[in-house]
């Protein structure tokens, strides 16, 4: 399994070490570790400000971390300066975190809901609640 | 291993996948009570009562927004207690005292998830120093650790669901339980009345009041015609 999708199924378990502090940031410092393994054959003093500064404060929604990480692990691949990744990393927080919320608690997950329960009601039993977790 | 006819290995196997998932991993839907206790009722031999009591308590969690450091229930193991409360009993009975058994269980159950981030911190304390110098290390050790923590607190919850279930059954099982279609009914107007101030607050002011509104039109209709 390559970089790419090992940092994607370690994107399941972001919020594993979900603390009060840094809050998604060890998870995402956990996935973006797979990412970064080229850097650190190109330069290691670079890895190790990468590796750090991939477990700074992140909060966002979990669907949608993945945004995140890619950007900012494109950023530490082409040099940007750490302050500047900081700040990217900052301000991905608040959008991301808005949107996901918006969309997937309170509008994608109630539809589904919705459209399981009248299944259900219309006989579906469970292979609709199989269907919802498809969906 | 079955106890009372409950299989309690792959039940307590349930409870610990259904627990881990609100957070830990994968984070899927699979801690909705929907799911969790629908799996479990298909777990305990009856997957109707369990698809029952778990749309009372998805009603409920729907009005919940799992955002950043804010509490809420966990539903997970709550579910899968409540569905093994309900699975073989009447079906009143099973869906009053399910769905007070859920709502307690889910309390206790977001308790415990303060415990979890309370002790992740604690551990990030730890390694501070080691994630500042950028130790992958550390962060291997810190995410090792937490998943640990989370399945044993999954485990030991859902555990604790099906046990209670398992002493409350018998108590359920008495043919004079009205008092149980009191708590059912008591359950199923909470629950509607969390939903609709959910989906109230949700929809604010507006066209997106007035499609709530549609939608509520439409819905009762078809549920009264058809």
């Amino acid at each position: 399994m390559n970089g790419r999708w090992r940092a994607l199924a370690r994107l399941f378990v972001l919020q594993a070490t979900w603390n009060f502090e840094r809050m998604q940031g060890v998870g995402m410092g956990y996935a973006s570790l797979p990412l970064l393994e080229d850097l650190a054959q190109r330069s290691p003093e670079r890895h190790t400000e990468a590796v750090a500064r991939s477990t700074e404060f992140f909060n966002c929604h979990p669907y949608l971390a993945g945004i995140a990480l890619g950007a900012t692990v494109r950023a530490e691949f082409d040099g940007v300066p750490g302050a500047q990744i900081q700040r990217l990393r900052t301000a991905l927080c608040g959008p991301l975190g808005a949107l996901g919320d918006r969309l997937f608690w309170t509008g994608v997950v109630p539809s589904v809901m919705a459209a399981t329960c009248l299944a259900m009601t219309q006989g579906a039993g469970l292979p609709a609640v199989v269907l919802l977790l498809q969906a | 291993m079955t106890v009372d006819g409950l299989p309690l290995i792959p039940l307590l196997l349930w409870g610990m996948i259904v627990g881990v998932d609100l957070v830990t991993a994968p984070q899927g839907l699979l801690s909705r009570p929907l799911v969790a206790a629908a799996g479990a009722g298909w777990l305990a031999g009856d997957v109707e009562a369990g698809l029952r009591v778990g749309v009372i308590l998805e009603l409920f969690a729907l009005d919940v927004l799992p955002v950043g450091a804010s509490r809420y229930p966990d539903y997970g193991a709550a579910a899968v207690g409540a569905a093994v409360l309900a699975a073989g009993a009447d079906r009143w009975a099973g869906l009053g005292a399910g769905a007070a058994l859920g709502l307690a269980l889910a309390a206790l159950g977001g308790w415990t998830l303060q415990w979890i981030r309370h002790a992740n911190t604690r551990g990030l304390q730890q390694y501070t120093a080691a994630l500042a110098a950028g130790d992958p290390g550390a962060i291997l050790a810190m995410q090792r650790t937490a998943l640990l923590r989370d399945m044993g607190r999954s485990v030991s919850l859902g555990a604790f669901a099906v046990l209670i279930a398992i002493i409350a059954r018998p108590v359920i099982a008495d043919p004079t339980a009205s008092r149980w279609i009191l708590v059912a009914a008591v359950a199923v107007g909470a629950a509607g009345a969390a939903t609709a101030g959910g989906a109230i607050r949700s929809a604010g002011h507006g066209q997106r009041l007035r499609w709530l509104v549609a939608g509520a039109v439409v819905g009762t209709c078809w549920a009264v015609l058809g």
